[in-house]
C-alpha cells in the first residue's frame, strides 16, 4: 500500500469507527459523565420505557407481556448472580434464597401495611407507588442483610463450602417461610396487590445492569476479580478479600430480593415453591451458559431461557429444541472433522454419527412416544436444559460469550483491530476474539 | 532505621520448627538477601513478614510498628497498605487478566474512592480511574511492558511473568519490596537483565529490598547484606565477603558435616 492510499485508509476506518460509536440511550447514560445529564437521560429512559409499556399493552397479548417481565426478571437474577459466581468467582446456590427473602418481606408489606397508606393519598395510583417502592427497598434491605449473615462467616471458606452453606440456606428460608403463618405457610401468600409491570421491571433491570456492570469496572470489581484469579495475591497487592467478597455477595442478594419482590407482584402471590433449589439451579445454569463473569452473555443467556421455557410448554416445541440443538453440536463439532472430511467420505459419516443417531431418536420418540411425552412435558424441560449445558460446556466450556462483553466500545475496537494498519498497529494492538473482547 | 526487624520470631507447624527463633534487622534502603539451601525457611520468613502466617512466638516489626507477635498477625492486606509488596516464588498473577488489570489491581489500597462512586460512575471515580491508568502506563513503559498491556496475563512469556509481578508489587508503593527467587527459571542472560532491574528499582523507587535467593553470583553481586538460613536457624548475617568465606556457609553450600549446625538446628538457636 503506497503512502497516500494508506493516508486514505486511515481516515476512512476513522470515518468507520465514528459511526460505529453512535451510541444507544442506554450507553449514553452508561458514559455519561455530569450528573445533570444522567439525570435527563434517566428521565428519557423512563419516557421510552412508558411508551414501549403502551404499545406492549396495545399491540401485544397478555402472554407475550408474561413472558417480557419474566425475562427482565430473569435478567435481574442472572446478572446479579454473576457478580458473585462469574465475576468474583464463588459459588453461591442460593439465590431463590434471597429472593424468597425478598419476595416475602415485600409481600408482607403491601398485604398488610399497604392498604393503610394508600387509604392516606388522595390518588390511588400514587398511594400504591409509593407503597411499591417502600416495598421494593424493603426487599432489597431484607434480602441484602440475609446476604449479610449467610456470607460474613462462609465467605472466610472456600468455593465449595460456599455452595454447601448457600444450598443450606435456601432450605432454611423454605422451611421458613412454610412455617409462618401469617405469611400463608404451606399454602403461601395470595391475593397480593398487582403492582409489577413493564416499566419497573425494565427501569429495575438497566438499573441492576449499571450497577453490576459500573461494579465491574471499578477498583471494586478489579478487585472482585482479583479474588476471583488468586486469593493469595490479591491479598498480597492489598485486596481485602473478604470485603470483596461480602461487598459481590450483598449487592448480589439484594437485587435478587428485588427480582422476588418483582415477581410476587407480579403473579400476585408469593409461594415456598417457587423459590426452591430448582430456581436457584435455573439462574446458576443461565449464568453458566452466558460465560461465567460476562455481564453480557447473562443477559442473553436470561432471554433466551426465558423463552426456552414458553417453548418447552408444547411436545412441538420440545421437539424442536431437540432438534435444533441437534444441529448446533453438529455445527460446532464440524472443525474437528473437517481434515477427516478432506481425506474420505468416512469423514463425513464420522461427523455426523452422533447428531444422526441423535436426531433419529428424536424423530422415532416424537413419532412413538408422543402421547407419552406430552403428559410429562414439564419434567422434559429439565432434560432438555442438561441437554443444552452437557453440549455446551463439552463443546464452548467458556459459555457463550466467555468472559468478553459486547459493548459498543468492544465493536468499535474489533473494528479498529480489523484495520490495524490504519491505526498505526501501535497500541491499539490486543487480540479480538471474534469481535467480543474482554473488557472484564 | 530499620524498616523490618525479626526479634526471636519462629514459627512451628506442629512438631517442625520451621523457623526456630530468628532476628535480624534490614536497615532503610538497603539490598539485603536470603540465602540458604532449600527447606531452609526463606519463604516462610517471607510469608512471616506479610502475614501470611502468624509467628508462633516473637515480634515482628516494621517501620517502628509492631506488625506481628505471638499468635497475631495484621491481614495481608493491611499490611500491604502499610508499604510490604511481594512476588512468589511460583508466579502468582491474575492469568485471566490483562496485563494492565494485574497493576491497576494493585492500587486496591490507594484507589480513592468508594461504592457510591463505583456505582453512580461520577467525578471522582473518573478522576481516579484515570490517575490510575496513567501510573499503570507509567510502570508498564518503565519496564517494557507497555506493548503487552492488554495481553491476558497467562500468555506473557516466563520471564515477562516475573517482571510483571515485580511491577505489580511496586503499583502498592511499598517501603520494603520482597522478592521470592526473582530468577528462579531463568537463563544466565535473563537472570543478567533482573539483576540490575532490581538494582535500579531499589534507587530508582527510593525502596529497601529483601531478597531470596539461589544465584550466588547475583547475591554476591548487589546484595549488600547475607543472611544465610539452614535448617530453620541463622547461619551468618554480614556482608557478602564475609558470609562468602563463613567456614559454616562454606560447609552447607559443600554439603559437608557441620556437628555446630546440628547442633544449633536440634536446639533452634542461630550460630552468629
Ligand atoms: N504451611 C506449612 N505447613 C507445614 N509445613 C510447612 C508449611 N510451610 C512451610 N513448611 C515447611 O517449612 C520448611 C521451610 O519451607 P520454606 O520456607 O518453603 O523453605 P525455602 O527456604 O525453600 O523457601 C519446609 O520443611 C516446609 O516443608
Ligand atoms: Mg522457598
Amino acid at each position: 500500500m503506497n503512502g497516500a492510499r494508506f493516508a486514505d485508509f486511515a481516515v476512512h476506518s476513522r470515518f468507520l469507527i465514528v459511526v460505529s460509536g453512535i451510541p444507544s440511550p442506554v450507553s449514553l447514560v452508561m458514559n455519561s459523565r455530569s450528573l445533570p445529564a444522567k439525570i435527563a437521560l434517566s428521565a428519557a429512559v423512563v419516557a421510552l420505557l412508558l411508551g414501549v409499556q403502551a404499545m406492549l399493552g396495545r399491540y401485544f397479548n397478555e402472554y407475550v407481556q408474561q413472558i417480557v417481565l419474566y425475562a427482565g426478571i430473569n435478567i435481574i437474577l442472572a446478572v446479579s448472580l454473576n457478580l458473585i459466581n462469574g465475576i468474583t468467582g464463588q459459588f453461591s446456590l442460593g439465590h431463590a434464597g434471597f429472593m424468597a427473602a425478598g419476595a416475602y418481606s415485600a409481600a408482607a408489606f403491601t398485604f398488610y401495611v399497604g392498604p393503610q397508606i394508600t387509604a392516606r393519598f388522595q390518588n390511588e395510583a400514587a398511594g400504591s407507588n409509593v407503597v411499591f417502592i417502600v416495598a421494593l427497598l424493603l426487599s432489597a434491605a431484607a434480602a441484602g442483610i440475609a446476604g449479610l449473615l449467610v456470607g460474613l462467616p462462609s465467605l472466610r471458606l472456600r468455593g465449595d463450602y460456599l455452595a454447601i452453606v448457600t444450598l443450606g440456606f435456601g432450605q432454611i428460608i423454605i422451611v421458613l417461610i412454610t412455617n409462618i403463618r401469617e405469611v400463608g405457610g404451606a399454602a403461601g401468600m395470595t391475593g397480593l396487590p398487582l403492582m409489577t409491570n413493564f416499566v419497573w421491571v425494565a427501569a429495575l433491570m438497566v438499573l441492576c445492569v449499571l450497577s453490576v456492570r459500573n461494579l465491574a469496572i471499578s477498583h471494586l470489581g478489579r478487585s472482585m476479580k482479583a479474588v476471583r484469579e488468586d486469593e493469595v495475591a490479591a491479598e498480597a497487592v492489598g485486596v481485602d478479600t473478604t470485603r470483596a467478597k461480602v461487598l459481590a455477595f450483598v449487592i448480589s442478594s439484594m437485587w435478587a430480593g428485588v427480582a422476588g419482590a418483582l415477581q410476587a407482584h407480579y403473579i400476585q402471590s408469593a409461594h415456598p415453591g417457587s423459590f426452591t433449589f430448582i430456581r436457584s439451579i435455573e439462574v446458576v445454569i443461565m449464568v453458566v451458559l452466558g460465560g461465567l463473569g460476562s455481564i453480557t452473555g447473562a443477559v442473553v443467556t436470561a432471554v433466551l431461557l426465558t423463552g426456552l421455557t414458553e417453548v418447552l410448554r408444547s411436545i412441538t416445541g420440545a421437539f424442536a429444541v431437540g432438534l435444533s440443538l441437534v444441529l448446533f453440536a453438529a455445527v460446532l463439532t464440524l472443525p474437528r472433522y473437517r481434515s477427516a472430511m478432506r481425506q474420505s467420505a468416512m469423514g463425513w459419516l464420522l461427523w455426523l454419527r452422533w447428531p444422526l443417531l441423535s436426531g433419529v431418536a428424536l424423530v422415532a420418540g416424537f413419532v412413538f412416544g408422543r402421547d407419552w411425552l406430552e403428559a410429562r412435558v414439564a419434567a422434559l424441560r429439565f432434560v432438555i436444559y442438561a441437554l443444552i449445558l452437557i453440549v455446551l460446556m463439552l463443546l464452548r466450556p467458556q459459555g457463550l460469550l466467555g468472559r468478553g462483553e459486547l459493548s459498543w466500545s468492544s465493536l468499535r475496537r474489533s473494528r479498529s483491530a480489523t484495520t490495524p494498519e490504519a491505526e498505526g498497529a501501535s497500541e491499539r494492538s490486543e487480540p479480538v476474539d471474534e469481535g467480543v473482547r474482554g473488557t472484564l | 532505621m530499620n524498616v523490618l526487624e525479626f526479634k526471636e520470631a519462629t514459627i512451628r507447624f506442629g512438631g517442625l520448627t520451621a523457623v526456630a527463633p530468628l532476628s535480624f534487622a534490614v536497615p532503610r534502603g538497603q539490598l539485603a538477601a536470603i540465602i540458604g539451601p532449600n527447606g531452609a525457611g526463606k519463604t516462610t520468613v517471607f510469608n512471616l513478614i506479610t502475614g501470611v502466617y502468624a509467628p508462633t512466638g516473637g515480634e515482628i516489626w516494621f517501620e517502628g510498628e509492631r506488625i506481628a507477635s505471638a499468635g497475631k498477625s495484621l491481614a495481608p492486606h493491611k499490611l500491604a497498605h502499610k508499604g510490604l509488596a511481594r512476588t512468589f516464588q511460583n508466579i502468582r498473577l491474575f492469568g485471566d487478566l490483562s496485563v494492565e488489570d494485574n497493576v491497576r489491581c494493585a492500587f486496591a489500597g490507594r484507589a480513592g474512592y468508594g461504592l457510591a462512586s463505583a456505582l453512580l460512575r461520577d467525578g471522582k471515580q473518573a478522576r481516579q480511574e484515570a490517575w490510575i491508568a496513567e501510573e499503570t502506563a507509567e510502570l508498564l513503559k518503565l519496564f517494557g511492558l507497555a506493548e503487552r498491556a492488554h495481553i491476558q496475563a497467562r500468555n506473557l512469556p516466563y520471564g515477562d511473568q516475573r517482571q510483571l509481578e515485580i511491577v505489580r508489587a511496586l503499583a502498592t508503593k511499598p517501603k520494603l519490596l520482597l522478592l521470592d527467587e526473582p530468577t528462579s527459571g531463568m537463563n544466565p542472560t535473563e537472570t543478567e537483565t533482573v539483576t540490575r532491574l532490581i538494582r535500579s528499582v531499589r534507587d530508582q523507587f527510593d525502596i529497601s529490598v529483601l531478597l531470596i535467593e539461589h544465584h550466588m553470583s547475583l547475591v554476591m553481586g548487589i546484595c549488600e547484606r547475607v543472611v544465610v538460613l539452614d535448617g530453620g536457624v541463622l547461619l551468618a548475617d554480614d556482608v557478602p565477603q564475609a558470609v562468602q568465606n563463613n567456614p559454616h556457609v562454606v560447609a552447607a553450600y559443600l554439603g559437608e558435616p557441620d556437628p555446630e549446625l546440628d547442633e544449633a538446628i536440634e536446639h533452634g538457636h542461630a550460630i552468629a
